[in-house]
């Protein structure tokens, strides 16, 4: 695959996407709209058929694969927008030298209103809101560090932002050129048709508040120094930028501490738990963190200080496809995935398929089938249906022809082997006898023997002590074998340390953040039938569905007529087959919307829709990705105790009803149905973001980065 | 009269203002065949209206439309009239569905809707004069009504809306409920019992699938729900707690029980033509007979008194004949087959399925007392109607039976034979107690009016029409 060409940065609100938009102007150059979590995604490996992979599920992906499919013919110079890539310079210079690397630059601290703008917005849940201004000043600085630290960072393209879209329409053209594009006229004449504008509305957007702080950080002086050209790179312009850091530096104490003094509660709230936040622990923390700590000493944050060599190989190992993720494991699976790839680490997926549930095009070249004759699917003489996951993890070690065909598919060196809950242990233990494979990492979802132990239990009593033990042996030597051990859950995390091994650390499951487009919430209006509805996302693994009725009751009468509650996903069909032949079954039916298997847009509209969500579940175990997205909506959520494993902490927050099953879980749906929409403080509105995927796979990437890098040191 | 102080004087009927009360009648208008129940109570109410408050409004749920519809006076006043032709208990209904003459009607409501307003109204007025078929729905109207989106309906906000009809198979309360939400008129309902929820079995399966539904949009939909006894009171309340949805305020009617004149003193009630009119009534009303009034279904518990005569017999007793009087219902057809095929209550147990008032004015007086074993019931009409002639009830003590019978009737567990047999043996040995248990009756039983009971729904629905708030979901 060809390289990254160029990225686009900038402090956030400084008008990246507009420079991303003039940019695709041009006939041969493709510009991803903040298609990749961080800079190291949109490596060597990942451009340009990154922005056709469906499986990269960013709240933009979508813009991004429709645009790349429309020039795809015409481009040949590729690359993405990300406001956050400077965080990541060094590495990326380290990974990807030839990278061409613009970054917009709005004067004045222009930002600092669009800022305060976003954060006042109670409906944009991508906004923390006590993000105001200021924080953009605090990214300013680290920005400021970045294009000053040239030798790490690299050649930097600086762009005047008024000069390019309001004073001085060439500049675009010398933009395309340095990029490397060739003429095109018609990119010109559309950038001054449509983007470019001789009368800035945005240059009066200065605040008050920005003024101070500008003055005194000699923002002014620097700029004045530096942009005498519109056009220029930080190499030109290191001195200056050396100047001013030093200047931050000594002035910053001083000047963000009087700031912080005189900020509003939200803000203040905010930054104290910031650490959680992007802004300050991952990227403002390394630079601009030193100037806030009084004794000035350096932190040292391994995460940060590692750089994992790219090109190493990693074998992720499930029973189940990833191409096209829907249920919660393979939503997990595919994030792990992306993680990964983001760390520069080549991935290769297998899994060892049953076939029934996964038609073929769900799966990924490299996936083996788990036939429904082969007579490993047999446990003592018994077929097992709920044990599908245990017996084909056997089948793809001990059927030669699949095994071979696994081996086949594996890189010749293997750094890694990821380990997606304990099924294909065996596997892994073959290929770390014919490949002497590096690391083993085991990530668990769920305390398998406890949740196997539920369903085994019911359904096949008599032969679940046999399978529970072999099972337990499995989860045992997975736990054991593995360098690195993930539960998704505190009680997990305690159930998996009897096994022994490494200590087992946490990797809790989140959510992405989505955005419904105007024709599906449209769509959806329509066919859900209801004046207000409370949603259950969920997939056909029996504890979604076993205790719906146990949860919700036969007696739907606490909803009113209008009201309904829609079930997606795979238990849709389960929870239909369940209501036949039930007492107020016509009662039931009236109240409840079965609309199966949902395609993430739909899914994305029904969630914006829902008046509430609704959470029944009593078994199972590891932690559901359905929690983690009924949180983050803001939305009111109903839920048993057992529903938010896991997520424990959130639980007081003023969206969440605990309930017990039963009347008591009936009466706080009905509630909240009738209820007015949640009153998130901005206090808890910040708390959300830490429910996504970036945040809860942090401390596992980090982990695995360290433990790559200390494998390579090792002779 | 009503107190008419808050309703708006409405001359023009062709408009209505705030605080109309409107009255369904959508049961009445379907129903063409003798009068019972459900039926009664919006016949009787419709008659008080027609004769006692000229601004209260009729209404039906139009089901094409899916919506409440304005209903003329003169098209209420027809029908009921029309279902008064009808002997209580004979089955048969008129046949007036000829798609010929419907067509007819169509054709000239087209034409008369073409000439104007004046002629729209004039086919108003001819409406109830043109046959017609509401009774069922037709497939294409059932279709209709999930594809077509709601009409306007004529409710507003201030206005009360009174049903009393068989709601969980004529009307659509949930699409009440989303119109009351934007419209924000109240609604008056009400509680018959709740047998289809407590003893499934014991109704036929499609009411049985209709009836938690019905239940549960009632109690979202109804800002007062009134109950024909404490029995069904306390079950409503009890069954919307157990559906989980709200339970809206209740209170107590009591319906009437008064018999017309007519029914109680039919002008063709001279005994030699009522031996003469029907056979079979006049075999059974031969001998001493103790007589059961009421629908044949299961739930009427028939059976019961069929083993307890069967086994009385068999032991030699000396009894009198027992006579069933209904319509055949549902879930008997083994009973009646027996009843029919058992030899041994040959000429002891008769079954008369079509019997006109007079007839059955003479069997009141003919019998010796009479029986009402029901299973369960809301209220107890059947009993009072006994009453009304005079007659002492032997009687299931089963839901509202003892609050509708008082002291006047003996009751007894409608599972227990053997409490049956023995009190039948005891009266047939005992006329002198039944004469003195008759004559109680005679001299203690009050009956309440229909005219009463209307004027009370009616004051509810006043009542309800000057509450400013209503209750929200």
């Amino acid at each position: 695959m060809p390289p990254p060409h160029f990225v686009v940065m900038g402090v956030p609100r400084s008008g990246t996407s507009a420079l991303a938009d003039a940019l695709n102007l041009h006939r041969e150059i493709m510009c991803g709209a903040e298609h990749f979590d961080g800079l190291k995604n949109a490596s060597k490996a990942d451009l340009p058929a990154a922005f056709e992979d469906p499986g990269n599920t960013r709240p933009l992906g979508d813009k991004t694969r429709a645009l790349y499919l429309e020039k795809k013919s015409t481009a040949r110079l590729f690359g993405d927008k990300n406001p956050w890539y400077y965080h990541d310079l060094p590495d990326l210079t380290l990974a990807v030298p030839a990278c061409r690397k613009v970054c917009i630059y709005r004067r004045k601290l222009g930002f600092w209103r669009s800022w305060d703008a976003r954060a006042a917005n109670k409906n944009d849940l991508h906004w923390a809101r006590g993000q105001t201004g200021f924080f953009g000043l605090l990214e300013l600085i680290c920005l400021l560090n970045r294009l000053a630290d040239v030798h790490r960072s690299g050649e930097v393209l600086m762009i005047d932002y008024e000069a390019l879209f309001f004073e001085e329409p060439s500049i675009i053209q010398r933009l395309y050129a340095y990029l490397g594009a060739g003429p095109d006229e018609d990119a010109v004449v559309a950038f001054k048709d449509r983007i470019f504008s001789p009368v800035d509305k945005s240059r009066d957007h200065v605040v008050d508040e920005a003024c101070a702080v500008y003055d005194q950080l000699g923002l002014a002086e620097m700029e004045a120094r530096i942009f005498v050209r519109p056009f220029l790179t930080n190499l030109e312009a290191a001195g200056i930028l050396r100047d001013c850091c030093e200047a931050i530096r000594s002035l910053a104490p001083t000047v963000i501490r009087e700031q912080i003094s005189t900020m509003r509660e939200a803000e203040l709230q905010y930054f104290r738990e910031s650490r959680r936040m992007r802004v300050t622990l991952r990227h403002f923390g390394i630079k601009t963190g030193p100037l806030l700590r009084p004794d000035n000493k350096p932190r040292t944050s391994p995460q940060h200080q590692v750089i994992t060599p790219s090109g190493r190989n990693v074998v992720f190992l499930t029973t189940y496809p990833l191409a096209a993720p829907r249920h919660g494991g393979q939503i997990r699976s595919a994030q792990l995935v992306a993680a990964l790839r983001r760390l520069g680490l080549n991935v290769v997926t297998i899994a060892c398929v049953d076939p029934h549930p996964y038609p073929a095009g769900e799966w990924g070249p490299n996936d083996v089938a788990f036939p429904s004759e082969s007579p490993l699917r047999v446990f003592n003489g018994t077929p097992i249906p709920f044990a599908g996951d245990y017996m084909s993890g056997v089948h793809a070690a001990k059927d030669e022809p699949t095994y071979q065909r696994i081996l086949a598919a594996v890189p010749a060196q293997i750094d890694l082997l990821f380990l997606e809950q304990p099924w294909m242990l065996p596997v892994a233990q073959r290929l770390r006898r014919d490949r002497g494979a590096g690391l083993l990492v085991y990530d668990s979802q769920n305390d398998e023997s406890a949740l196997k132990a539920t369903i085994l239990r019911k359904f096949h009593p008599r032969v679940a002590d046999a399978l529970l033990d072999a099972i337990g042996r499995l989860e045992r030597a997975a736990c054991r074998e593995a360098d690195l051990v993930f539960a998704v859950n505190a009680s997990d995390q305690a159930a998996l340390s009897h096994h022994g091994g490494v200590p087992v650390q946490l990797a809790p499951n989140g959510v992405e953040p989505w955005e419904a487009k105007a024709a599906d919430l449209e769509k959806w209006r329509r066919q859900t039938e209801a004046s207000a509805f409370a949603l259950y996302v969920a997939s056909a693994h029996p504890p979604n569905y076993l205790s719906f009725f146990e949860v919700l009751t036969d007696s739907f009468g606490f909803l009113a007529p209008g009201q309904a509650i829609v079930v997606a996903g795979g238990a849709s069909d389960e929870i239909g087959r369940l209501l036949k032949g039930r007492q107020h079954e016509a009662l039931s039916r009236s109240r409840l919307r079965l609309v199966g298997v949902v395609d993430p847009d739909d899914l994305a509209a029904m969630k914006q829709l829902a008046q509430a969500f609704v959470l029944p579940i009593l078994d199972g175990s590891g932690s559901n990705l359905k929690t983690a997205e009924a949180l983050f909506s803001g939305k009111w959520v109903v839920g048993t105790p057992t529903a938010f494993r896991g997520f424990e902490r959130f639980t007081s927050m003023p969206h969440v009803m605990v309930a017990e099953p039963g009347r008591d879980f009936c009466m706080a749906v009905r509630a909240a149905m009738s209820a007015p929409p949640p009153g998130l403080t901005a206090q808890d509105r910040q708390r959300l973001p830490e429910l996504t995927w970036q945040e809860t796979l942090e401390p596992m990437t980090a982990a695995i980065r360290a433990e790559l890098s200390n494998s390579a040191a090792r002779p | 009269m009503i107190d008419g102080s808050l309703l708006d004087s409405a001359s023009d009927t062709a408009s209505h203002t705030a605080g109309t009360i409107w009255v369904d009648m959508t049961t009445l208008l379907r129903w063409r065949r003798p009068v019972v129940g459900v039926v009664r109570v919006e016949q009787q109410l419709a008659r008080w209206i027609l004769a006692h408050d000229e601004r209260v409004r009729f209404c039906r749920y139009d089901q094409a439309t899916r919506t409440v519809v304005d209903v003329d006076r003169q098209q209420v006043a027809a029908h009921a009239a029309f279902l008064e032709q009808f002997g209580r208990t004979a089955p048969h209904a008129p046949k007036v569905k000829k798609p010929k003459a419907k067509k007819q009607r169509n054709a000239l409501s087209k034409i008369l809707r073409r000439i104007g307003k004046a002629a729209g109204r004039a086919a108003k007025m001819l409406e109830p004069l043109l046959p017609r078929d509401k009774t069922n729905a037709s497939a294409s109207l059932r279709a209709a009504q999930n594809t077509a989106p709601p009409s306007p309906s004529p409710l507003r906000n201030g206005d009360v809306y009174v049903s009393l009809g068989s709601d969980w198979s004529d009307n659509d309360l949930g699409q009440l409920y989303e119109r009351k939400q934007r419209d924000g008129f109240k609604v008056l309902g009400a509680c018959y019992d709740m047998i289809p929820m407590m003893f499934p079995h014991l109704t036929l399966p499609d009411t049985e699938r209709q009836f938690p539904k019905h239940v549960a949009d009632l109690a979202w939909v109804a800002d007062h729900v009134l109950c024909i006894s404490r029995c069904s009171q306390k079950d409503f309340i009890e069954t919307t707690t157990r559906l989980q949805s709200p339970t809206p305020d209740t209170s107590l009617i009591r319906l009437g029980s008064d018999l017309s004149q007519a029914t109680r003193h039919p002008a063709s009630a001279a005994q030699d033509e009522w031996t003469g009119g029907n056979n079979a009534v006049a075999d059974a009303a031969a001998s001493p007979f103790v007589l059961f009034v009421s629908t044949m279904e299961r739930r009427k518990n028939h059976e019961v008194l069929y083993r307890a005569w069967v086994r009385l017999i068999e032991a030699g007793c000396v009894i009198p004949n027992l006579v069933f009087v209904g319509m055949r219902g549902w879930g008997v057809e083994d009973l009646l087959s027996d009843l029919a095929r058992d030899r041994r209550i040959y000429g002891r147990i008769h079954v008369l399925q079509t019997v006109s008032d007079a007839e059955l004015a003479m069997l009141y007086d003919r019998c010796l007392y009479t029986v009402y074993p029901s299973l369960y019931e809301g209220w107890g009409l059947p009993v009072l109607e006994s009453f009304e002639f005079g007659k002492f009830c032997l009687c299931s003590n089963a839901g509202s039976l003892p609050e509708a019978g008082g002291d006047l009737a003996e009751y007894l567990d409608p599972w227990d034979l053997n409490a049956w047999v023995e009190r039948i043996r005891y009266f047939a040995g005992h006329p002198d107690e039944i004469e003195k248990r008759n004559q109680m009756v005679a001299q203690l039983f009050r009956s309440h009016s229909w005219h009463d009971t209307s004027q009370s729904i009616m004051l509810k629905a006043q009542e309800l029409a000057r509450t400013d708030s209503r209750r929200m979901a």
